[in-house]
């Protein structure tokens, strides 16, 4: 393999680390927001401590599952550096300010006030905890925008002008802002996240009732709530997909590789050949299987929701095993749908890296394929073992149930160690010891008066 | 302009170096200030509010790199690859411990992830310090590759040390100054420990440094800044050892920049020449530092919300 196949190779695995966690990340956070609002303005006082409870496990899932989506990221800013310094060199200062807008606008603030609303917990006044909360959403998805705008140039690129030695520059910040290589992508992108969160809030808490649960309040209305925004979210993707198509019509590669058009792909390797000399440029015929699996599973995903949705009159689907069985498995496909949908646009973009303008290949940095490899290793060997030890972690807090929890404890709350779990993960199923837990937890959230 | 850009790039980076460069000593030594779990909770609660608002840093610098100076990223990015591939494994192998570490009860995989933490902080110094010794020795050439034995000199090598003792140094004042009871008796003896071997290996880099002195544009305030640095190192720990605790980390968290800044300063007229052309930079300057003040003024809140020592009310999380 050529450093070029090795340095795509590392950026591919990274990205699809990265953005698994990013996507739950994106769809847990306004859940969360609601909940957590839904805690501090009820008017009734015996629905308070279930609205702590939820916020409080849902927190923990995204707070575990947002430790991956930094450390990963770290390495994808790092990587323009390490792997593809042509493409700074030659279109940085174009994307290099939105780059820079994202990491300033949005994770600085975001890391902020993530640590606000972890450390916060007592110290703050409980509106202004969950502000933070609201802050922390609403730069998630500044991020999003921002990346998406650096994406979209490269699929797209508008708003620049080239200086002789071939560098390009902004002249129209406007255009860049708006590009539509960029919103459409990022409407049918935040809908999938919706759906992908919604169907993880489905699946948890489907388990907890397959389980016996001691916490129905909690997970009845989650499971609602995740149903609900499972279904919305599919469908709002697959409704901003079409349009989608339209703007993929322009990337003749793409189009024919989804459309598994063989013709199509040859006349368009000829014409690549003609451009670049002779190497392997079309975009691989697979592509039309990722965009069906795509289309399929949310398709899929979208009617075992609706279907569980009927089984919500009357609470029967507390007592259907099979739904409830049905909807654990449907966690996985939402998941599956955004990364065939990744490998399409990014893949389908061949072999340019910013369409039409710079190839792939000048992207690169002066790495030898031996340097490449070593990067390739290091960096995938960590984050492999690292999102393995996170999904455990993250199964492992689902289990446990609201019984135990460490999000919101104070040194004094457990001086034992974070959440000793004596029952081995079965807290669920110890009523009696949950009676004097829930006694415990809520104390530990009443807030004390701020400093 | 380009000489903001090279302010807001050394704020940035210097920053990280105070705030992370705590939680990266601290980390280094939590099994030695901390002995029973319990402490070692105490310890890093003590730690946890700054960890994500700190860590950042180094990312929002990695941005304004990219695009401000891309001359600079991809020529430091080029010659000090592997250093940097190693760095950001340490970093990510750092981070990850420290979200990992209480989240199951086990005292042996606590054990497990503390030693991992101390591990990825120390390698995470030490290749700053690499880095830093490098630049030390001369901006590298635009697309240059470096050699082997450049990349691990002499200079290079007693800077890893050094950066190794500094942060070290800054994470047991500050360890000292926002515990009490035992952890922070034992983090003032540590600090007290290292004042003499920071402020030492700090004076030999410099010494080391002087040779290089050609390839800087402005060798005798690079030497001044080194030399400042290893004072303010000696102090923090003789101070810190002394119950002065406020005093010793205010002088730690002077000095855990100082390298940076004495690399960057003797730098600075050569740097410039590398930012981004004025019709780039003025674009981003009406764009981003706006912003960026706003942040700061965000983080600064965040940091004062947290100044008191940890006690019984704090919250544990990692
Ligand atoms: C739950 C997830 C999900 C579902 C159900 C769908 N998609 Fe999708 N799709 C994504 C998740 C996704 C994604 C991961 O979010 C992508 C990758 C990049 C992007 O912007 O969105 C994407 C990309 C993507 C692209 C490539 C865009 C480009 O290259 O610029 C097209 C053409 C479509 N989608 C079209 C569709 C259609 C017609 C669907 C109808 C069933 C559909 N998607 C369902
Ligand atoms: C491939 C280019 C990408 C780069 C360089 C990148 C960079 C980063 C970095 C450095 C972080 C850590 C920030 C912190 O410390 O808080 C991060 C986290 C994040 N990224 Fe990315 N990212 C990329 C792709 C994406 C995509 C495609 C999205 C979503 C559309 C995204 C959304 C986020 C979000 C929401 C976070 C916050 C942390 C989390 O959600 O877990 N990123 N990214
Ligand atoms: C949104 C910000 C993103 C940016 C700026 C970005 C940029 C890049 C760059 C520079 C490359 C290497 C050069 C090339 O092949 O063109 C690449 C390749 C790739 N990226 Fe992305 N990427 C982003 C998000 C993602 C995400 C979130 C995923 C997957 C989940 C992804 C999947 C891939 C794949 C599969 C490749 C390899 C394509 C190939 O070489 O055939 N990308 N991307």
């Amino acid at each position: 393999m050529t450093a070029v196949d090795l340095g795509r190779l590392q950026f591919a695995l990274t990205a699809f680390l990265h953005f698994s966690f990013v996507v739950v990340t994106l769809g847990l956070a306004p859940f969360l927001a609601y909940i957590n609002s839904r805690a501090v303005f009820t008017r009734k006082p015996a629905l308070r401590p279930v609205f702590d409870r939820m916020t409080r496990f849902w927190g923990q899932v995204y707070v575990i599952n947002y430790a991956l989506g930094i450390v990963t990221g770290l390495v994808m800013e790092f990587q323009f550096g390490l792997s593809w310094t042509g493409l700074s060199r030659l279109t940085g200062d174009v994307f290099g300010t939105t780059l820079a807008m994202e990491t300033i606008v949005a994770f600085f603030v975001e890391s902020t006030f993530l640590g606000l609303w972890i450390f916060g917990w007592h110290l703050l006044p409980r509106w202004a905890h969950m502000l933070s909360f609201y802050v922390v959403t609403a730069t998630a998805y500044a991020s999003a925008y921002w990346i998406m705008v650096t994406n979209g140039f490269l699929q797209n690129p508008v708003g620049f002008a080239k200086r002789e030695d071939g560098t390009m520059y902004l002249t129209d910040l406007g255009a860049l802002l708006t590009n539509d290589g960029a919103l459409p992508a990022l409407y049918h992108l935040t809908a999938a996240s919706i759906g992908v969160g919604g169907f993880l809030i489905a699946g948890a808490s489907a388990w907890h009732f397959l389980r016996g649960t001691t916490d129905p309040e909690v997970f009845r209305r989650s499971l609602h709530g995740g149903v609900a925004l499972g279904i919305g979210g599919v469908w709002m993707a697959v409704l901003n997909g079409f349009p989608q198509l339209s703007f993929v019509g322009d990337q003749e590669g793409k189009s024919a590789a989804i459309n598994g058009d063989a013709e199509a792909l040859a006349a368009y390797q000829a014409e690549m050949t003609k451009l670049l000399g002779p190497g392997d440029w079309a975009p691989p015929e697979w592509l039309s299987t990722a965009f069906s699996t795509m289309q399929m599973a949310g398709y899929l995903a979208w009617t075992i929701g609706v279907v569980a949705a009927f089984f919500f009159i009357r609470r029967r689907i507390e007592r259907t095993r099979t739904m409830l069985r049905v909807l654990v498995w449907t966690i996985p496909l939402p998941f599956v749908a955004v990364l065939c949908g990744w490998l399409i646009r990014e893949m389908g973009r061949q072999p340019w890296a910013v369409y039409g303008e710079v190839a792939v290949k000048d992207a690169l940095s002066d790495v030898s394929a031996g340097g490449m490899l070593f990067s390739l290793i290091a960096f995938v060997t960590v984050f492999a073992a690292l999102a393995v030890v996170d999904w455990v972690l993250i199964a492992r807090t689902v289990r446990r149930g609201t019984g135990r929890m460490f999000l919101g404890l104070t040194l004094a709350d457990d001086p034992a160690g974070t959440g000793r779990d004596t029952e081995g993960g079965a807290a669920d199923g110890d009523p009696d010891g949950s009676a004097r837990r829930t006694a415990a937890r809520d104390d530990a959230l009443s807030p004390l008066p701020p400093l | 302009m380009d000489v903001l850009w090279l302010c807001v790039l050394g704020l940035m980076l210097g920053g990280w170096f105070v705030l992370d460069g705590f939680v990266i000593g601290t980390g280094m030594l939590l099994r030695r200030v901390a002995h029973t779990p319990d402490e070692r909770r105490t310890v890093m609660a003590a730690v946890g509010p700054y960890f994500l608002a700190g860590e950042v840093w180094l990312v929002v610098s990695a941005g304004v790199l990219i695009a401000a100076y891309p001359d600079l990223e991809k020529s430091a990015f080029t010659a000090f690859r592997p250093v940097l591939v190693v760095l950001v494994c340490c970093w990510v192998l750092r981070s990850a411990s420290i979200w990992f570490r209480a989240r199951r009860p086990e005292e042996a995989t606590q054990r497990r992830w503390e030693r991992l933490l101390a591990g990825a902080s120390a390698g995470f110094a030490a290749c700053w310090g690499l880095v830093l010794g490098n630049l030390a020795q001369g901006l590298p050439a635009v697309s240059g590759q470096v050699s082997f034995g450049t990349l691990f000199g002499v200079l290079p090598l007693l800077g890893a040390v050094a950066m190794v003792a500094l942060l070290a140094l800054h994470g047991a004042a500050f360890t000292a100054a926002r515990t009490t009871g035992e952890p922070s008796r034992r983090a003032a003896a540590e600090a007290r420990r290292l004042a003499l071997p920071a402020a030492g290996l700090l004076l030999a880099a410099a010494v080391a440094g002087v040779p290089f002195a050609d390839g800087v544009t402005s060798p005798v305030v690079a030497l001044l800044l080194a030399v400042a640095g290893a004072g303010a190192a000696f102090f923090a720990g003789s101070l810190s050892g002394r119950g002065a605790h406020g005093p010793g980390f205010a002088l730690g968290a002077l000095a855990a920049p100082a390298p940076l800044l004495a690399v960057g300063a003797g730098a600075a007229s050569a740097l410039t020449e590398l930012a981004a052309p004025a019709d780039v930079l003025d674009p981003l300057s009406s764009l981003l530092l706006p912003a960026l003040a706003v942040v700061l003024l965000a983080q600064g809140w965040v940091l004062w919300l947290f100044r008191r020592k940890v006690d019984q009310r704090s919250v544990a999380f990692f």
